[in-house]
């Protein structure tokens, strides 16, 4: 009996650390919006099931070797929250580029010669 | 950018031809000092001011310089991307790289040049630490920065070097079109080193004097700032 609670056990935490291997396999290598998108799509559709059916979490629970449902639910929404912090900090990133492109060519299309003598005046191109 | 691009730059007969970029943010109170001491050594001097909310591009203006100006601040990375990006267009060879805040020598810009030229090299960096290399009145704990930065440098790199977050460079026209600053942020320093390997550029370093004052202090980087730059680098790879 002990053995086997103990590899139950073994399960559930298997099966954690598969997911944020997983997370961290997927973020350096083959993230892309869409499968985000779907990712989000998936947690949402599972998040409403459950608060029909609470008890499924806690019978998918008990067969990770998790004590209750709503612990198994928690550690879920970490790694979605992972995610999520990812995918935002990226689309930020690009956001980023796209403004600093944006200002390089605003600077470069209006460069501004000054003069001792003269008034300022622009370069005419 | 087409058309037509600055005078020609060598009324004091030297050999090489080469424009200052000086990316400058709220530097107002230093600018016309620093352009005066540049405008002795080159004719073209280009200030990248990066969103200042101060006088830094009014100042800058009342001198025969180009003023490039960022409509918001972006950072010094992103501003000497946009020097390199006009420095390109005019007929130079060499492109220097010079800070804004006062702390760099500018009667040192035309030896680095010379460096560069007669050593055939595509990149020449400052160094505050190198042999003949002077870091005036600096502080222990920047100094001792500084060392891990080189430290950090070699592992991600490979490159040795004595002195990796100088501002003070000369890039051939050449090796700046080939590099790409994507780092806004202060990280820019470390990925021009990290390009500069990846592109096997002949470069070395050559000994230049950095005077902090109290000035250049305040707009230096701080002890919690590495942190910032680290995770810049770090983040950067993740897609």
């Amino acid at each position: 009996m002990d053995g086997e609670i103990k590899m139950t056990n073994h399960l559930g935490q298997i099966l954690l650390l598969l997911g944020l291997l997983l997370f961290i396999y997927y973020v350096i290598k083959i993230r892309k919006l869409v499968f985000d998108r779907i990712i989000f799509i998936i947690g949402a559709v599972g998040g409403i099931f459950l608060v029909f059916f609470p008890q499924v979490s806690t019978t998918i629970a008990n067969w990770m070797g998790i004590g209750r449902g709503t612990d198994l639910v928690f550690y879920l929404f970490i790694i979605v929250s992972l995610f999520y912090f990812v995918s935002v900090n990226a689309e930020i990133r690009n956001l980023r580029k796209q403004i600093t492109e944006l200002n390089r060519s605003q600077a470069l299309a209006a460069p501004i010669r000054g003069k001792p003598l003269n008034k300022q005046s622009k370069i005419q191109s | 950018m087409s058309g037509k691009i600055e005078q020609p730059l060598h009324k004091r007969g030297k050999p090489q031809k080469y424009c200052v970029v000086v990316p400058a943010y709220n530097e107002g109170t230093i600018i016309r000092d620093v352009i005066k001491s540049i405008l002795k050594y080159t004719h073209s001097l280009i200030v990248v001011d990066d969103g200042s909310n101060d006088l830094t591009a009014q100042r800058a203006l009342k001198y025969p310089i180009t003023v490039l100006r960022h409509p918001i601040n972006m950072g010094q990375g992103a501003a000497l991307q946009t020097g390199f990006a006009y420095a390109l267009t005019l007929p130079v060879d060499f492109i220097v790289t010079f800070d804004a805040d006062g702390q760099h020598a500018a009667d040192e810009i035309p030896n680095l040049v010379a460096i560069c030229h007669k050593g055939r090299y595509d990149v020449v960096l400052g160094s505050r630490f190198l042999a003949g290399g002077k870091a005036v009145s600096i502080l222990p704990g920047r100094r001792l920065m500084l060392k891990l930065a080189t430290l950090f440098t070699r592992w991600t790199t490979g490159l040795v070097l004595t002195d990796t977050h100088n501002g003070f460079r000369v890039f051939t026209k050449s090796a700046a079109s080939q590099i790409q600053i994507c780092q806004n942020g202060m990280a820019h320093a470390s990925e021009i080193l990290s390009q500069i390997a990846q592109l096997k550029l002949k470069y070395t370093e050559a000994p230049v004097t950095v005077h902090y004052t109290s000035y250049s202090r305040k707009k230096g980087q701080s002890f919690v700032n590495a942190i910032n730059i680290l995770w810049d680098i770090w983040t950067e790879r993740l897609k």
